[in-house]
């Protein structure tokens, strides 16, 4: 019917390009592993222990957050921002930031490391959803 | 606000390409500056990710994809 052998139906079709967007699907999870070790755990100035608790915080739902040890509370609220309300973010309160104890390296690891962990739990909640999970 | 350490760029090379596309465009835009800094740690392997992402499926043409994406981005009030 379509012009290819073994292709009878529309519904063989479309189980040929479900077919095809699993094997993306798998490339894209395979990348995304790697993105998710190199933040957490590669190289960088960041010790990895908070890099992972910020990861956690971020990833989960706002009102079950777990807490970050050690994080000063102006830190842990520009986070949560970066999280749940990117657009939120003021230059003051970035401002106040770079003007306190973490460096400007640490900051950019922080915020990489929560904003990656924020998509990545929607990316999640997204697929599940499609796949008939919750 | 940004970052200067990202704005300085870690090369030779990187600073003068962010000097020609200051030349061309007035400022580098902010996602470029975010891949280019410490590209092991972050830049390299989320470039990857969004080039399959936006460019190699062959479901939807990169047209469809960008709409998906502009929307997406509206719905975060991210501009895009």
């Amino acid at each position: 019917m379509f012009g290819l052998p073994g292709l009878a139906s529309a519904r063989d079709l479309g189980r040929l390009i479900d077919c095809g967007l699993e094997v993306l699907v798998k490339r894209i999870e395979a990348i995304i592993h790697q993105l998710r070790e190199a933040v957490m755990s590669g190289p960088a100035i960041t010790d990895t222990v908070r890099r992972r608790s910020v990861a956690r915080r971020a990833g989960a739902p706002a009102d079950a957050a777990p807490s970050v040890h050690g994080l000063p509370d102006a830190l842990r609220a520009y986070l949560d921002k970066v999280a749940h309300v990117p657009y939120r973010i003021t230059d003051e309160q970035f401002e106040a930031l770079r003007g306190s104890d973490v460096s400007d390296d640490e900051l950019f690891e922080l915020t990489v490391a929560a904003a990656l962990s924020a998509g990545l739990a929607r990316y999640e909640r997204g697929m599940a959803a499609l796949r008939g999970g919750r | 606000m940004r970052l200067a350490i990202l704005e300085r760029g870690q090369s030779p090379l990187q600073r003068a390409l962010f000097g020609i596309v200051r030349m061309v465009a007035g400022r580098v835009p902010g996602p470029i500056l975010a891949f280019s800094y410490k590209q092991r740690f972050f830049g390299k392997h989320f470039v990857r990710l969004l080039e399959h992402c936006m460019r190699r499926t062959r479901h939807w043409s990169v047209g469809d994809v960008e709409l998906f994406a502009a929307f997406v981005s509206k719905k975060n009030k991210c501009a895009y």
